[in-house]
């Protein structure tokens, strides 16, 4: 038998059956070919929904994620700018709180003062000096004491009409009448050209411990007394007449930023210096 | 650019980096001496008096910016000036080992004066500043001066027919 005429056969025989099908109720109200045609095609209509719903979703993700892209950048702009307002806030907040401090210095100290801002440092690492931006038009002249929130700062050496270079009490060639708080032994403060001061011809007899304030004993006409110099960190007694004693400045003056002058000329000693 | 020219801004950076640099660009600044380096340049690159005029300007610019006596940096940086303008009239400045030499030889020359002379007015001597400068300039100068070679190697082939 040919192949041909079987299928010829076969296919006339599945006409009639689709027309009787066509003609045959089934309880649930469809044909019995419509259901076996549900029934076997169902699950590739069902996997064909699957797949077109999974490259829907990939092309939805796709799109999405072109858009979430956009957003992305449009995100992390935000996030840049709220950063750097984040940062601008920050720094005004820190800013603010140096500037109370420096207020509730300036209310504290009983002569009258200028705030200035520091705008420059040494021009030699030799020297610890730095360059505020207040001058003689501030009525700022040599020798007045600067101070900050925490203590003393230093003194005026120079002035010109809108600036001013002061001396830190660091600084190698800078020296301070100071005493202990405590036991009130003096003597003087000198910088050591690093950030850190000795405290020079203190007897061996005197009590000082490591943890004392320093502060301006007021005996040189320059500093008022009773302004914080640092805290005594290392005290050796010597062979020599005088104790070896290091101070901490109370403040940092690496950090400067603000710093409050003291308007009060040099008190005039009391005898001539000689020539 | 015109050699005065040059060396009035080359002294102005200086002093704005010595100055304003450490709190505006890096603490490390202090590890260098800017005047230095330019007085160093000139006086290798344009002899003696150039190498004296320079570092006498540069140390009194320096001298009215700093807290030490008038006159310590102008004097240091005059006597360096002397000296490399000297020393570059029998070294070949362009050699890398040679700007090592010349760079800490002024760094040390310049300290020594400093130190001493502030020792012998005020009694008060300070050695550790010296210490770090001298790498901080070696290292500094020699990059600066490698630049600014390759750059007028640069040009010179630019302009090279």
């Amino acid at each position: 038998m040919e192949k041909k005429t079987v299928f010829i056969f076969l296919a006339i025989l599945l006409t009639f059956v689709i027309i009787m099908s066509g003609q045959m109720p089934t309880p649930s109200g469809s044909s019995y070919l419509a259901n076996a045609i549900f029934t076997v095609l169902s699950p590739l209509s069902a996997g064909a929904h699957s797949a077109v719903s999974q490259v829907k979703d990939w092309w939805e993700a796709y799109i999405d994620l072109r858009g979430a892209h956009k957003e992305k950048e449009m995100l992390e702009e935000r996030v840049r700018g709220l950063e750097a307002e984040y940062i601008d806030i920050e720094e005004l907040r820190s800013k603010n709180k140096r500037l109370r401090a420096l207020l509730d210095l300036q209310e504290a100290t009983p002569y009258p003062s200028v705030p200035a801002e520091v705008i420059g440092n040494d021009s030699s690492s030799y020297f610890k000096s730095i360059i505020i931006n207040k001058g003689t038009s501030h009525s700022l002249r040599p020798d007045m004491p600067v101070t900050a929130p925490g203590g003393l700062v230093g003194r005026v050496i120079r002035t010109s009409t809108w600036a001013s270079q002061v001396q830190l009490i660091t600084d190698i060639n800078s020296g301070v009448a100071a005493m202990i708080q405590r036991s009130r032994a003096q003597g003087v403060v000198v910088g050591e050209g690093a950030n850190i001061c000795s405290l020079k011809y203190v007897t061996n007899l005197e009590d000082v411990a490591p943890d004392d304030l320093v502060v301006t004993s007021g005996m040189e006409g320059i500093y008022p007394k009773g302004i914080p110099i640092g805290r005594v960190v290392k005290v050796k007694k010597s062979a020599t007449l005088f104790q070896q004693i290091r101070v901490m400045p109370a403040v940092d003056l690496r950090k400067l930023e603000e710093v409050l002058i003291i308007l009060k000329e040099r008190e005039s000693l009391p005898f001539k210096r000689g020539r | 650019m015109n050699i005065y020219l040059r060396i009035v801004v080359s002294i102005l950076v200086a002093l704005i980096i010595q100055t304003i640099g450490a709190r505006v660009f890096s603490k490390s600044i202090v590890y260098m001496d800017a005047f230095l380096l330019v007085v160093v340049y000139f006086a290798a690159k344009q002899g003696l008096l150039t190498g004296i005029l320079v570092g006498a300007v540069c140390g009194l610019v320096q001298d009215s910016f700093s807290s030490g006596i008038i006159g310590l940096h102008g004097f240091a940086k005059t006597a360096v000036g002397f000296s490399i303008g000297l020393l570059s009239t029998i070294l070949v400045i362009e050699n890398l080992l040679a700007q090592v030499f010349i760079l800490g030889l002024a760094t040390l020359l310049n300290g020594a004066v400093i130190v001493g002379i502030n020792y012998l007015f005020l009694h008060r001597g300070f050695w550790g500043t010296m210490g770090y400068q001298f790498l901080g300039n070696i290292g500094v100068g020699v990059i600066i001066f490698q630049s600014v070679r390759l750059y007028d190697l640069v040009k010179e082939r630019r302009w090279t027919p």
